[in-house]
């Protein structure tokens, strides 16, 4: 009689090395593994708390400034450098793997107003308060890396400046808002509009023809470069301080306003905010956008970086310490791990993107496993529990102390509102949403644009 | 009247115009004579400036509004015949007139031409709209974008491709790669040395080349050709002696086939018995139809499990022989038993407490005494079918007697066979293995005692639990039991000879139990100290009592709204009467049909927990509209446990993932997706809603402007 008896093979379950993995063999029949969402909500509810007890963003401060940081820029090649300049006119080239300063330039008398990198990486160039706009070479160990490779003196005084990402042109603003060529000595083009000075000016990454300046008379501009005139303008009620480009999404782009809000547009629609970012306690000086192009980063007044998703109006992240005073300029790395911000006490400080995410390369098993939490806090994501202590944060007190009053005095003026509105004749307190309440007007509207048609 | 004038002119001969003449002229053309030498001046010095106003002619009579009329021309035309052309020029001259608007001023030529470049600024931002609405929608983004997969370079590409400068040595290679004649070409059969060689050769020298390698390529295929039929042959036996041939070629000595073919032939026998082998195969078919080879294969069958039979060491065939008495004596109840006394230590269990007296007092005996029994098997044997028979007479008087007497005879009986379990046990103890035994034990009286605690202690709930008759003889029959099952599984692993004298033991204590069986009262004794044991452990009795408590306090209550003394005679010890009772009780309705009704180990609460309900979600949350879709959502689970890996890691894959250490630049025209949507004012549509027609309104605007002049 022949007997079968099931057999395996001990190579297939068996390992020959600890550090091998088993091969578990697993019945997936549904009544085994009773409970699915009770064990799954337990697991979600372990990571967030894990996630809290990991956040640990703060990862280094780069100190050497003898005054305020005031902007700076990314090379734009290179993961590890970045270029930072002061109000004391000194700009400094920083190594970001060692955290360490490879030279400092005395580049300007007065602030440094801003710094921009070339798309190629080997110079930079910056605007400064002594009139002056001087091309520097990124390579720190040539003859020329302390002296200016070219300087360019000029009649006022520039407050901005922005690179080309891909041609030799960079923009400076002021008085006017000014394109120059590389190797020019006089701008190309000027573009002027109203008297007031502009703040600041940034290229558009993906059209790359086009650029935003934000003015002093509250407005935002938008240039074409192969047009002679500026092609638009929106005021918002408040000024703006910055803007910055979506680099995935070509009409995108978010300004830093002095209101405590941000605000996102879209080129085409410029009467109405595709998002109103609302969290900070002050006015935000800086806006930088994440490369992927799914979050950005503010720094603000108020002492504090905050983290927005782009299409999310609540900050998901607030990032403080004890000694960072005003935060004046923002960066988020190239390579989407890491933020830099540049504040009042003369430090640069070094952040994660995300806090509670472990650097360097994970193993395979670990990848997957923090796949699986992530997924497990998304999903549970609704649950009053895991949502409490996911959005859990300490701030400052006086953060804190601004923010409860700023709620107190919207929801009584929200009150105020609803009560004119229901005293009132229908329709003559009309409801005005959010995201328009901030904007005055544009320079080119579509109730203009169909008025001419109606004349035609 | 200027006809009449003319003639007079040519009627003077001499040229001389009379002043009544002229002046009568001037007069009919209506011009002041003074006043045209005082206004015309004529410029005899060229200079730089000249004034505007001192050229131009001024009328000749203010009052005439100082023009000269058509009308006032028409007269010099008298007579004559051709004035076509005339007509032509004078009705070019009356056309109404076309001319230029003034230029718009700047703010507002800047306005239009700021709406001409703005709309051209949003179409060629849209074109970017299918790109962006597609990775806005993707589930998941591998960033950077438009990553080119990795691919090895050959070597050729390697090594020729190179932009960078070589090394000499590298370029000694190339040269030598790429210069070298004596390299196959892919174009070509031979390589240019081969072909050189062939054009140096004479025609015979060639010819006798080319007869050599045509006779070496047949002889080559006539060798393949006689390998493939060789191969296709199937008979054995031609192989064989093919094999043996190659053999005898290889090694010449003709001993070392002999030996190999013996070999061969001694491995085949040993093989002969072997169950389904092709002889047996064979003869399978036969064998219904010829008893003789029936008959042969039930030999052969019968040799073979003889063959199979594993060769069992010596202690273990006794063993064999006793074990299927053992699990009679183990049965449902009796397992359980035994685990929970074994995990009580003998000191602390009360109810052990007399066997404890026992083993004291068994400690005496030393060891050696048992080793002793352990050589010789044959007196043991001899002792056991003593006490078996004792054991029997024993029992049966059992019945009959007195505690009193059973307490002075039990001892006496049991002490020996008490006595070798005892030591045996404590020896397995000693050698190390009784730990895990007990470990076992454990566990599985965790398994073992609820079951246990349903069928022993109800079943016996009614008997009296003052009447233990029989300690002595209980204790004296654990650890026996004990034992046994220690054995049962020592002796399974192991079967070595040192188990001897306790294997002999168990047929004493499954003799034991075989009387138990038989015996009632007995067995009720026992299951009576059971009871006892595990008096406070009555898990399912207290657990419906609970469940009762439960269902009694969640009824709904009949509510009496009857006052006593309420229109009747007051006082104290009023009852309100059965009328007015049945008449203002109203009755609780029947609560709903619990889930559990028909559970008796399950208790299912229906109540809102506020526990729990501190995790629930309240609400729907903001994406979804139904709450069946909320919940489909949290039930379907992600983990590894529930789901194959490769639907775990499609699951579980992030929204956003980067390569380490990359630049991520921005959005590339390169990645930009054709865009789907025709009109490039959709977005605009989108959010404006009912306007018409945008794009016809918008040509006009352009004709307009162009119109004006901007474009």
């Amino acid at each position: 009689m022949k007997i079968k008896v099931l057999s395996r093979n001990p190579d297939d379950y068996q390992r020959e090395t600890k550090l091998d993995i088993h091969k578990v063999y697993r019945n997936y029949n549904p009544a085994l593994h009773p409970f699915e969402a009770p064990r799954e909500y337990v697991r979600a509810l372990n990571a967030t708390k894990l996630e809290r007890v990991f956040a640990k963003p703060f990862l280094a401060s780069l100190n050497g400034h003898t005054d305020s940081v005031c902007c700076m820029c990314k090379h734009k090649q290179r993961l590890n450098t970045i270029f930072s300049g002061s109000c004391d006119g000194e700009i400094r080239q920083w190594t970001l793997t060692n955290q360490r300063c490879i030279r400092a330039l005395p580049a300007h008398t007065g602030f440094v107003r801003g710094i921009t990198c070339a798309p190629d990486g080997t110079t930079f160039i910056s605007v400064g308060d002594d009139n002056t706009i001087k091309h520097w070479t990124t390579d720190a160990l040539s003859e020329q890396s302390h002296n200016p490779l070219n300087t360019i003196v000029t009649k006022t005084l520039y407050t901005g400046i922005d690179h080309h990402w891909k041609e030799p042109i960079y923009a400076t603003c002021g008085q006017t808002v000014d394109i120059w060529n590389d190797e020019r000595s006089e701008p190309v083009k000027v573009y002027k509009w109203g008297t007031d000075s502009v703040n600041s000016i940034s290229f558009n990454p993906v059209e790359t023809n086009m650029c935003v300046s934000t003015v002093a008379d509250r407005s935002i501009v938008l240039y074409d470069l192969r047009s002679s005139i500026p092609v638009n303008k929106v005021i918002l009620k408040l000024r703006s301080n910055v803007v910055a480009w979506n680099p995935m999404e070509a009409f995108m782009f978010t300004a830093a306003n002095e209101d405590h809000n941000l605000y996102t547009f879209d080129i085409r629609r410029l009467d109405f905010a595709s998002n109103v970012h609302t969290d900070h306690a002050d006015a935000v000086l800086d806006v930088d956008y994440a490369p992927t192009g799914k979050e950005f980063v503010s720094g603000s007044y108020d002492k504090s970086i905050r983290i927005f998703p782009v299409n999310g109006s609540r900050s998901r992240e607030v990032y403080h310490t004890k000694r960072m005073q005003r935060v004046f300029t923002v960066k988020w790395s190239l390579d989407n791990r890491y933020i830099l911000s540049g504040s009042d006490e003369m430090n640069i400080r070094l952040w994660k993107a995300r806090a509670a995410e472990k650097l360097g390369r994970l193993a395979p098993r670990e990848q997957a496993a923090a796949d699986y939490n992530n997924k497990l806090k998304k999903k549970f994501a609704y649950h009053p529990q895991i949502k409490r202590i996911s959005r859990h944060r300490h701030v400052p007190k006086t953060i804190y102390s601004i923010l409860k009053e700023k709620r107190t005095i919207k929801d009584s003026m929200r009150r105020k509102e609803q009560n004119l509105r229901a005293h009132s004749k229908p329709g003559t307190v009309p409801h005005i949403p959010e995201r328009a309440k901030h904007i005055v007007t544009t320079a080119i509207k579509d109730d203009d644009i169909d008025e001419e048609d109606s004349l035609v | 009247m200027l006809s009449k004038l003319l003639a007079s002119d040519d009627t003077d001969s001499e040229g001389e115009v009379s002043d009544f003449a002229h002046e009568t002229l001037l007069k009919s053309l209506g011009v002041d004579k003074d006043k045209k030498e005082e206004t015309s001046k004529q410029r005899t010095e060229s200079v730089q400036e000249v004034s505007v106003f001192s050229l131009g002619q001024k009328s000749y009579d203010d009052t005439h509004a100082g023009k000269v009329h058509l009308h006032q021309l028409i007269n010099s035309l008298e007579g004559k015949s051709n004035i076509n052309i005339l007509k032509k020029q004078i009705n070019r001259v009356k056309r109404p007139t076309q001319h230029l608007n003034a230029p718009l001023s700047k703010p507002v030529a800047e306005r239009l031409q700021r709406k001409v470049e703005y709309e051209k600024a949003s179409t060629t931002v849209s074109h970017w709209d299918g790109t962006v609405q597609k990775n806005r929608k993707a589930d998941h983004l591998s960033f950077p974008l438009n990553q080119k997969p990795l691919q090895i370079k050959t070597v050729d590409e390697f090594l020729f491709h190179k932009s960078k400068k070589l090394t000499p040595l590298e370029e000694e290679i190339q040269a030598l790669m790429n210069g070298n004649k004596c390299l196959e070409r892919k174009d070509h059969d031979l390589s240019v040395l081969e072909e050189e060689a062939l054009t140096t050769l004479s025609l015979e020298e060639a010819r006798a080349r080319r007869a050599e390698l045509q006779k070496h390529r047949a002889l080559l295929s006539y060798h393949e050709a006689k390998n493939r039929r060789q191969n296709k042959i199937k008979s054995k036996k031609y192989h064989r002696m093919m094999r043996k041939r190659k053999m005898k070629e290889d090694s010449p000595k003709a001993l070392d086939i002999k030996l190999a073919d013996q070999q061969r032939a001694e491995e085949r026998a040993s093989l002969r018995h072997r169950a389904g082998s092709k002889w047996e195969k064979g003869r399978k078919l036969i064998a219904k139809h010829d008893e003789k080879t029936k008959f042969e294969l039930d030999a052969q069958k019968q040799k073979h499990e003889e063959l199979m039979v594993r060769p069992e060491p010596m202690g273990s065939v006794d063993l064999s022989a006793e074990t299927p008495t053992i699990p009679a004596t183990f049965g449902n109840d009796g397992d359980a038993f035994d685990h929970a006394v074994l995990k009580l230590p003998v000191e602390n269990n009360p109810w052990l407490s007399c066997t404890s007296e026992t083993t004291k007092n068994d400690s005496k005996l030393d060891n050696t005494s048992v080793t002793a029994k352990c050589d010789s098997g044959d007196e043991l044997l001899c002792d056991n079918a003593a006490k078996s028979s004792s054991l029997m007479t024993w029992l049966s008087q059992e019945e009959n007697n007195s505690v009193e007497s059973m307490k002075t005879v039990v001892p006496a009986i049991d002490s020996e066979a008490v006595k070798k379990f005892k030591e045996a046990f404590s020896k397995i103890k000693s050698s190390g293995d009784g730990e895990d035994g007990s470990y076992d034990f454990i566990q599985e009286r965790a398994e073992n005692s609820e079951h246990e605690a349903n069928s022993e202690s109800l079943k016996f709930k009614t008997l009296d639990k003052g009447d233990h008759k029989f300690p002595n003889l209980n204790t004296g029959d654990s650890p026996e039991e004990i034992s046994c099952t220690n054995l049962k599984t020592k002796s399974n692993s192991t079967g070595s000879t040192l188990f001897k004298p306790e294997i002999e033991n168990i047929s004493t204590s499954s003799d034991l139990k075989f009387v138990h069986d038989d015996n009632n009262s007995l067995g009720d004794e026992q299951r009576m100290t059971i009871e006892q044991a595990f008096a406070d452990d009555d898990v399912l009795a207290e657990f419906s009592f609970e469940k009762n408590e439960l269902i009694e306090g969640s009824k709904p209550k009949d509510i009496d709204l009857s006052l006593p003394g309420w229109g009747e005679w007051g006082g104290t010890g009023v009852v309100p009467s059965k009328r007015k009772k049945r008449k203002f009780l109203t009755k609780a309705k029947p609560p709903p049909p619990r889930k559990d009704v028909n559970l008796d180990h399950v208790i299912i609460t229906e109540d809102r927990d506020i526990q729990i309900a501190k995790h629930q979600v309240h609400d729907i949350p903001f994406p979804f509209v139904n709450s069946d879709h909320f919940e489909k959502t949290i039930v379907r689970p992600v983990g590894s446990t529930w789901n194959t890996p490769s639907a775990v890691k499609s699951l579980t894959n992030p929204e956003v993932s980067t390569l380490l250490g990359a630049i991520i630049s921005p959005m590339d025209s390169e990645s930009k997706e054709p865009n789907k949507t025709k009109n490039k004012n959709n977005f605009k549509k989108q959010k404006v809603g009912a306007h018409t027609s945008r794009s016809s309104r918008k040509q006009n605007r352009l004709q307009k402007l162009k119109i004006l002049g901007i474009d």
